[in-house]
């Protein structure tokens, strides 16, 4: 005897009749890493390209219909400080890819600050000076710089790949003027969560 | 009329037909808004002081198991800060899920907004002190907290707080007028469920 509904979306049991647990959007998969701290010598070799977070996720459409796919990444707060002349920022990398493939990373996401003070001439760089910046944890959607979301057909798997790294654009050359005391060039970013969720489609 | 069949807690049968139940669509069920009571000049407050208090609950009346997530919305926030202190507003949420829950007072201290221009070591006298002054505004933002599968005859509890407070040293300057200011205006609360 054949059913006579469509049993990619319902299910009938002794209980009774049921919609299947792929049949509405729900959250799929979901990853964490924790927070990171890093200090760094004040002036001389700054940290360059750091890599201060990493996460691979992936998800596999077990289901008979066909599922859109988009996810979201959350960052936990932050907190960048630096000693005068040092400049860097955190940048978010966004890659997804299908099947076997390797994901390509792209920015998607900076922030970051930089001071200088003192007056002008050979002399003038190395004053004395601290900035820092907080900002909140955000949720940003998986490569906002894409207007489609992928289709998955039944059996394809998605990769999502988040990287963060810390990039000093210019790191302070010069001893600080009256040493190095109440100096400081750190910095501390949360947890970073991706979560996929998929919406069915006929 | 039509024949009434078994069917489960996402599903509607009865006399007039058959469909979908509400509680099978993704939703939002609860919304609060609110507003901050402390922004303006402020002093020095080395241990938080409350801007923004409030919660929003849901009691899951559906005959199913719901799955919630609350999204944060922060309005733009700015902070004026005079070196060499720091001024930061921080965000904290707790949720607690059961048949009668209240989540605890959160306290929260990496998830913050502000910062510092600091161009005079700590250790300088107040009459001393060089005119730095920094200004730090940040657009609107939004974070997505996963609160967890609330079972139907349950409910959840979710409390938000953003606080400000000037961490590290606070010097007064005597030879100018020194000015510290926060803006944490208003924060939404957005609860969301879906089917789990």
């Amino acid at each position: 005897m054949t059913n006579c509904y469509d049993t990619n979306w319902f299910v009938g049991s002794g209980a009774g009749f049921t919609t299947r647990p792929w049949a509405q959007y729900r959250q799929v998969a979901t990853r964490t890493v924790p927070t990171q701290t890093r200090t760094f010598p004040v002036t001389g070799g700054g940290p360059g390209d750091m890599t201060l977070q990493n996460m691979i996720l992936s998800w596999s459409n077990f289901t008979p219909i066909r599922q859109i796919v988009y996810g979201m990444v959350t960052r936990g707060g932050l907190r960048i400080t630096l000693t005068a002349r040092s400049r860097g920022y955190l940048i978010t990398k966004h890659g997804v890819s299908f099947g076997g493939a390797i994901a390509t990373l792209q920015e998607e996401s900076r922030v970051g600050i930089g001071a200088i003070t003192g007056s002008t001439g050979i002399f003038a760089n190395n004053s004395y000076a601290v900035v820092e910046l907080r900002q909140n944890a955000i949720t940003m959607p998986l490569q906002p710089s894409k207007s489609d979301m992928p289709i998955l057909n039944p059996g394809e798997t998605i990769n999502v790949v988040i990287e963060l790294h810390f990039v000093a654009e210019f790191w302070q050359t010069a001893a600080i003027a009256g040493g190095t005391s109440a100096t400081e060039s750190s910095l501390t970013c949360g947890d970073t969560r991706l979560d996929l969720f998929a919406i069915p489609t006929p | 009329m039509s024949i009434k069949i078994a069917a489960s807690e996402y599903l509607i049968s009865d006399t007039k037909g058959f469909g979908l139940s509400r509680g099978f669509f993704p939703r939002v069920v609860a919304e609060a808004f609110l507003e901050s009571t402390r922004d303006g000049d402020i002093k020095q407050s080395p241990d938080p002081v409350a801007m923004i208090e409030g919660d929003v609950a849901w009691y899951n009346n559906s005959p199913g198991r719901q799955a919630v997530a609350v999204m944060v919305h922060r309005a733009p926030r700015s902070i004026v800060s005079q070196s060499p202190s720091t001024v930061v507003i921080h965000d904290a949420y707790s949720f607690a899920i059961g048949k009668n829950p209240s989540a605890a007072y959160p306290s929260a201290f990496e998830d913050a907004f502000g910062g510092k221009f600091q161009i005079d070591r700590p250790s300088v006298a107040a009459e001393k002190l060089l005119y730095g002054r920094v200004f730090i505004d940040t657009d609107d933002s939004q974070v997505l907290v996963n609160v967890g599968v609330v079972p139907k005859g349950q409910s959840f509890h979710f409390r938000y707080r953003a606080s400000v407070q000037t961490p590290g040293v606070w010097t007064v300057p005597s030879e100018f007028e020194p000015r510290w200011d926060v803006q944490a205006r208003w924060t939404r609360l957005v609860a969301l469920a879906t089917p789990a």
